[in-house]
């Protein structure tokens, strides 16, 4: 009988200490989005991609980490011919690199918001950043993120004094 | 949508400055060598009209990695493994190669210029050049007569270029050049790329200064037959590579502006029947220039620029 009891005690502490089950969330363009502006002295353009493939992990001991694979050819511009422009060797080169990725290396929860750090490939260039965003894991992942990144960084110097090298993206993601 | 800013910093950083550069060098190399200065006034000309463009913009990449500066060794060695194993390592994108074709085809019109130099030797260098260009532009299409009839083209415009510049002195062939090269920056630009436009706009205004220069002093374009040579139907081939899935310009626009020199070859089959009058290279130069603009209208028909 008190060895029953025991057993008992023992497996609800482990249950208790025992870490929550990973979830995987599929990142895709329906529940992600990845818009940007660029800007050039005479005003400016926005977009975004359409197609998005990735996943993301959230675990209770490893925290979250993103893998997200961008499909370049599905970018988008509010003006068709901007597009077009977008995807040639000017600046996408999209024939060449037909797709962009970010993997998480961290993300560190601080007091108001996380800070994430990963490796971003544009252009076959890797190059690692790190961004604010506001993320909840409450009913599914939510993320908002805006930051600026370098298009030069990247190789994409044409237009250098013509068009400005910050790009700013906004990411955000809902998915259950 | 163009600026017109925008277009107004292009047109003296891609036309005005290289080709007072080209005319400058063109001029002064005439000037200091009137006898035997031909062939390196013209590849002089070039050479600082693209230096003088580039130091304001990025259209042209001289570097294999935007980080550290380029060798000589270390391009060899890419050329080298591009011409030869074109599926090996991953090589930079083909219009990288654009500058140093250009200078390599410029280097053997000087070599190959004086007439000293027998004719065999002249062929087999230009043959040489031309297959290497071609074979570095064309090495990331799954096809091989892409490469085939680039070399054939650049091979029949080096020879009709150089031979009706040496048959008829004067800025009328340097000058045709020059719009032919403009036709194309034309046709690329409708196609949604500006900076390939720019490369054929800056070369093209190496060419009109040398038509100036050539006013002046009667001159051709020497050693820079080549350049025209390899560089017009690469930079349409390419050009149509990368944009084709993203443009309404059709194929026979690339085609016509990139090929449009050819016609030249009227002035060369009359002058083998004995016709050498200027007129005959007059009408050869309008049926090129022809070429190029009914190359531009149907670029313009099928994908209309807009400006504001």
């Amino acid at each position: 009988m008190m060895k029953l009891f025991a057993t008992c005690v023992l497996a609800t502490v482990w249950a208790a200490a025992a870490p929550a089950a990973d979830v995987k969330y599929a990142l895709t363009g329906e529940n992600t989005k990845i818009e940007w502006t660029g800007t050039k002295s005479a005003g400016k353009h926005v977009g975004g991609f359409k197609t998005i493939a990735g996943v993301a992990n959230v675990s209770g001991s490893s925290g979250i980490s993103f893998d997200v694979e961008i499909d370049c050819d599905s970018l988008y511009s509010d003006d068709q011919k901007l597009t077009n422009h977008l995807k040639s060797p000017d600046f996408f080169a999209v024939k060449d690199h037909p797709k962009a990725k970010f993997v998480s290396k961290k993300v560190v929860k601080n007091d108001k918001n996380h800070t994430v750090t990963g490796d971003l490939t544009i252009l076959g260039k890797t190059k690692e950043i790190s961004f604010p965003a506001e993320i909840s894991t409450d009913g599914g992942l939510k993320l908002t993120a805006e930051f600026d990144i370098d298009r030069t960084d990247y190789g994409m110097n044409y237009g250098g004094g013509k068009i400005d090298n910050k790009v700013q993206l906004k990411v955000t993601v809902d998915a259950k | 949508m163009i600026q017109i800013e925008e277009l107004t910093t292009v047109i003296w950083q891609s036309l005005l400055l290289p080709c007072a550069a080209a005319a400058a060098a063109c001029y002064l190399v005439l000037r200091l060598l009137p006898k035997h200065g031909i062939a390196l006034a013209g590849l002089a000309a070039v050479a600082l009209g693209f230096y003088a463009a580039s130091s304001f913009n990025s259209a042209v990449q001289f570097r294999l990695n935007s980080e550290r500066p380029i060798t000589v060794s270390e391009l060899g060695r890419v050329a080298y493994l591009a011409v030869t194993n074109p599926r090996g390592e991953p090589k930079p994108p083909t219009y990288y190669w654009f500058p140093w074709i250009g200078l390599l085809a410029g280097v053997v019109g000087l070599i190959t210029r004086p007439a000293a130099v027998p004719r065999w030797l002249a062929w087999a260098l230009r043959i040489t050049v031309a297959a290497v260009a071609a074979r570095l532009l064309t090495y990331d299409l799954p096809v091989t007569w892409p490469c085939i009839a680039l070399a054939s083209t650049m091979l029949a415009m080096w020879h009709l270029i150089e031979d009706q510049g040496k048959a008829y002195p004067g800025f009328l062939l340097p000058a045709t050049v020059a719009i032919a090269f403009f036709a194309a920056s034309s046709v690329i630009l409708h196609a949604n790329s500006a900076r390939f436009s720019e490369i054929a706009l800056m070369t093209g205004a190496c060419w009109l200064g040398i038509a100036a220069a050539s006013w002046r002093r009667a001159a051709d374009g020497g050693g820079a037959a080549g350049i025209a040579a390899v560089l017009l139907p690469g930079i349409m081939l390419v050009a149509h590579t990368y944009l084709v899935d993203y443009s309404d310009v059709p194929d026979n626009s690339f085609l016509l502006a990139g090929t449009a020199p050819l016609a030249l070859a009227f002035a060369a089959l009359c002058r083998k029947f004995g016709g050498t009058s200027p007129r005959v290279l007059l009408l050869a130069a309008i049926a090129v220039v022809g070429l190029g603009i009914a190359a531009v209208v149907l670029a313009s028909r099928a994908a209309p620029l807009t400006f504001e």
